[in-house]
């Protein structure tokens, strides 16, 4: 079959025809791919928020909590308060902004961490994935308590390693970290000051802890900046 | 030799796309940083070449000549699409590394160039097997640069320790690394042909 | 303030070519000579520049609007090859001389790889996230794309200069052609790598 001519009629009636036919294509396949994409893009943020809590079992989050910027998402197993999940960010990485999910225990230890979006340099400030979560000299950050640790890299006079030759990235990173610390221990039934908080009389989200607890002295809550 | 076997093994040998034609050298560059990522960007390419190939070779004669640039983008486009929408809902960790680049497979001078060379001349088998040969010529081309760069910058090949990482020259998973391995890799191709 | 860190970063920081990898093709086919380098960076910082912003206004206004954001692909292809047709034309008529010059560029560009590249990344919004303190608005976001496009044309002119002294020099056989030009860019990139942290 010789290829039709090149008349006006027939060039509009092929193109009409490819358009027709690639449109009802990628509609039906943006149809079947809809679900699937809305839910992995969910997954995604809810594995981020839970993997880096102190527990991972039967947890649910109360409405985020937008501190300038950065998002608090608080942790209950059942009705009692197990900690909180923050999304923290800075803008002057090495490379520009990353942002990253952070966990603290209810008493404001770190439980972990996840980056979610960084540009830094493969490796050097990328190994940030990796690097405060290892467990060499003084660069793991699991487990300290940005209220009693300076969380500022040693050159700077802090209690942190810096990523060899990535001290800006580093430096980058606990701004992040200190960020989220400041906007978690905001909260008002946190015991951000370290100590036994027995939390398991505040049954509601929003009832003020100090005035509950009789097992526990006065202690401030207010969060010491 | 038979016409079918020719047209499939002239995709990875003697016309391979990347070391003897040089077209598509955008994605070969940026997405072998490691093995696993340039197997998967080929196989993506591939399959969008095969589909195009093969629609393009079925609608050759209706489509009048006049109007053939722009109805053989939109065909390509759509699988495209397709390769977009299916790896963001069911490979989401992939979509992200290969980010920019599946988009920018539209814009593969390979795809439109076979298109216009091979499937707007040819029956709908034998486009499809130029498709898959090339496809695959492509695709063994960025496996093999891409396990190139990763070993030699990280000691890893798919995942796999050879050794460790505190010998990994940085260079090779970075920018300049993509140049210079290339570089060698199609001197190294060069030199084999002669 | 925040212009001056844009242009700097897409210009030397994040260079399109050296450290994006988009453009490459042109880069490599069209850079054997400066005057011809010359031409097709200012027919690519041209065609650039507006494609930016007609794709960034059908991003905004209809993609986005009507939810369908997925033929963002078949959308804007098809808008940079119209739009180049249409700058041929125009040109033509408008300019010949400076059809003369660039004309031949032209058909070329639509295949560019960093033309679609970079108004998806606009078109996204994406780029914003290294350059501390911008905006993914249209005024920024033409700015980044015409200084991508300055940084497109500086590499290849770079590049033009240096081919034009390889020429001449005596290269072993199997590195002949593209695998000397690859090491060169290589080198180039690496020199370009000491630009990164500015911005």
């Amino acid at each position: 079959m010789k290829r039709l001519e090149s008349n006006l009629q027939n060039m509009v009636l092929s193109l009409t025809l490819v358009a027709l036919v690639t449109a009802a294509l990628l509609g039906g396949m943006y149809v079947l791919t809809e679900e699937p994409i809305r839910l992995s893009k969910e997954n995604k943020q809810m594995q981020a928020k839970v993997e880096v809590l102190p527990v991972q079992e039967g947890v649910s989050f109360a409405e985020a909590e937008d501190h300038d910027g950065v998002m608090v998402y608080r942790a209950y197993v059942g009705e009692e308060f197990v900690g909180a999940a923050v999304e923290t960010f800075d803008p002057n990485g090495f490379n520009g902004r990353f942002s990253l999910m952070i966990g603290f225990d209810k008493e404001g230890q770190i439980s972990g961490y996840k980056v979610l979006e960084q540009n830094e340099t493969p490796g050097l400030g990328a190994n940030m994935v990796e690097w405060f979560r290892t467990d060499k000299g003084k660069q793991n950050i699991i487990g300290l308590d940005p209220a009693k640790t300076n969380m500022k890299v040693s050159k700077d006079g802090g209690d942190v390693d810096a990523i060899t030759a990535a001290t800006i990235t580093s430096r980058a990173f606990l701004r992040a970290v200190e960020r989220a610390y400041k906007a978690y221990a905001d909260q008002p039934n946190v015991d951000a000051a370290g100590g036994a908080t027995a939390l398991t009389g505040a049954t509601t989200l929003n009832e003020p802890v100090a005035a509950e607890e009789e097992n526990v002295e006065p202690e401030n809550v207010e969060s010491n900046e | 030799m038979n016409k079918p076997l020719e047209v499939f093994t002239n995709g990875f040998i003697k016309e391979n796309p990347t070391f003897a034609l040089v077209l598509g050298m955008c994605p070969t560059l940026a997405t072998t940083t490691s093995a696993i990522n340039g197997m998967s960007m080929g196989l993506a390419t591939l399959f969008v070449l095969v589909c195009s190939n093969i629609v393009i070779s079925l609608l050759r004669n209706l489509i009048p000549d006049k109007v053939h640039i722009p109805a053989y983008i939109v065909i390509i486009a759509t699988f495209v699409t397709m390769v977009q929408l299916t790896m963001q809902a069911y490979l989401p960790a992939l979509y992200e590394t290969l980010g920019l680049f599946i988009p920018l497979i539209v814009v593969n001078c390979i795809v439109l160039g076979r298109a216009e060379a091979f499937a707007a001349k040819n029956g709908v088998g034998l486009s499809a097997l130029d498709g898959i040969g090339m496809g695959l010529g492509f695709t063994i081309a960025l496996t093999i640069l891409g396990c190139v760069r990763e070993l030699l910058g990280t000691g890893c090949a798919f995942g796999l320790h050879v050794y460790s990482d505190a010998y990994g020259m940085l260079l090779f998973v970075l920018a300049p690394g993509a140049f210079i391995a290339l570089a060698y890799l199609m001197a190294l191709v060069n030199k084999l042909r002669k | 303030m925040v212009y001056f860190l844009i242009i700097i970063s897409a210009i030397f920081v994040n260079n399109i070519v050296f450290s994006q990898f988009l453009g490459i093709c042109p880069f490599l086919g069209v850079s054997k000579k400066i005057d011809t380098a010359a031409g097709m960076g200012a027919a690519v910082t041209f065609v650039l520049t507006l494609a930016t912003l007609v794709t960034y206004l059908l991003q905004k206004y209809v993609l986005d609007a009507f939810g369908i954001g997925f033929l963002q692909t078949i959308v804007f292809i098809l808008v940079i090859a119209a739009l180049v047709q249409m700058i041929e034309i125009m040109l033509k008529k408008v300019s010949p001389s400076l059809y003369q010059a660039l004309g031949v560029f032209l058909p070329l560009i639509t295949t560019n790889c960093c033309i679609l590249g970079v108004a998806i990344l606009v078109g996204d919004g994406t780029w914003a996230a290294k350059i501390p303190g911008a905006e993914a608005n249209l005024l920024q976001g033409m700015v980044f794309a015409f200084a991508t496009a300055i940084g497109f044309a500086i590499a290849l002119i770079l590049f033009a200069g240096i081919r034009e002294q390889l020429a001449m020099a005596k290269v072993p056989k199997a590195m002949e052609g593209t695998p000397i030009a690859l090491l060169t860019a290589g080198l180039l990139a690496m020199a370009f790598m000491g630009f990164s942290g500015v911005v």
